[in-house]
């Protein structure tokens, strides 16, 4: 039979520029409740992640973290110095029926862009840590010697 | 949160109750997929209908008044805070079926302020509706 049922938890850890030492750990599954992932514990906070965009460009993947705006979530972008050069690191987990929560998955790092502020919710922006290499790379010619037969009419992509 | 309901038996009631928060994706084959968001149950609805009460004294007790019921859409400053419901909202229903409706994780809160119908000098139809939802 195949997965027709999906339960997914995200977990963050946020890490402020002025509160290094104390991440705040959250989860956005399980209401009301504290769970533990990797021996840590995450408590709940409604919060969407959404935005995640990946292309050939080599741009940096950027995703939006909302949050009702509430004095922890102002808390966040204050301690984050707006939100600049904090650290998120979310972990995605599926849940099984049972409500377990695997050890494994998906685990993704991103910094602070800015965040943004509406009357009833904050977004804080992240960019992924990491990004492509663009222009200039490799510092050599293509040839057919190197890397085999070239498209004469297609795009090239170098990942 | 503000007081709870007034102890107050409808004269009607209706009832919807809470379901997980999902969305299903279906594909043009028609399988779907669904994901939940939640863990918990939320949405309940909850209509009562007070008929033939008086408005500012109680013509037969304990059927209660307008008054009381508009005093508490006051206090709970209208649509804003949430309070509990009392047994006597639930009278004539069965105890393990009302308390679906009155687990602790669930919040009232009216969903739109009471209408009044008069239906002669002093007495007067109410209609409430709440729902009730998880608060984080």
């Amino acid at each position: 039979m195949s997965e027709n049922q999906i339960r997914i938890c995200q977990f963050i850890e946020i890490q402020t520029t002025t509160k290094l030492e104390a991440p705040y750990r959250y989860q956005n599954y399980f209401i009301g409740e504290e769970k533990t992932l990797s021996s840590i514990s995450y408590s709940f906070v409604p919060f969407e992640i959404e935005g995640g965009v990946s292309s050939l460009n080599a741009d940096n993947q950027q995703v939006t973290l909302l949050l009702p705006a509430s004095e922890y979530a102002v808390r966040l972008v204050e301690e984050g110095d707006g939100n600049r050069l904090s650290k998120l690191v979310v972990y995605t987990r599926f849940i099984t029926a049972a409500e377990s929560i695997p050890d494994t998955g998906p685990e993704e790092y991103y910094v602070g862009i800015g965040a943004s502020f509406s009357d009833d919710t904050i977004e804080l922006r992240f960019r992924s840590a990491l990004d492509g290499v663009a222009a200039g790379f490799p510092a050599r010619t293509l040839t057919e010697k190197n890397v085999g037969i070239l498209p004469l009419e297609s795009n090239l992509s170098l990942r | 949160m503000a007081d709870a309901f007034p102890q107050m038996t409808p004269s009607a009631r209706s009832m919807t109750m809470g379901d997980l928060p999902s969305k299903t994706y279906r594909a043009m084959s028609g399988a779907t997929v669904r994901r939940a968001f939640g863990n918990k149950k939320t949405q309940y609805v909850l209509k009562l209908q007070f008929q033939n009460i008086g408005d500012d004294d109680a013509v037969r007790t304990p059927t209660g008044t307008v008054k009381q019921i508009l005093s508490h859409f006051d206090s709970a400053n209208g649509t804003f805070d949430s309070f509990t419901l009392p047994a006597e909202v639930f009278k004539g229903m069965g105890v393990t079926s009302s308390a679906y409706f009155t687990g602790a994780d669930v919040s009232w809160r009216y969903a739109k302020p009471p209408e009044i119908k008069s239906v002669k000098a002093g007495l007067s139809n109410v209609s409430v509706e709440f729902v009730g939802e998880i608060d984080a």
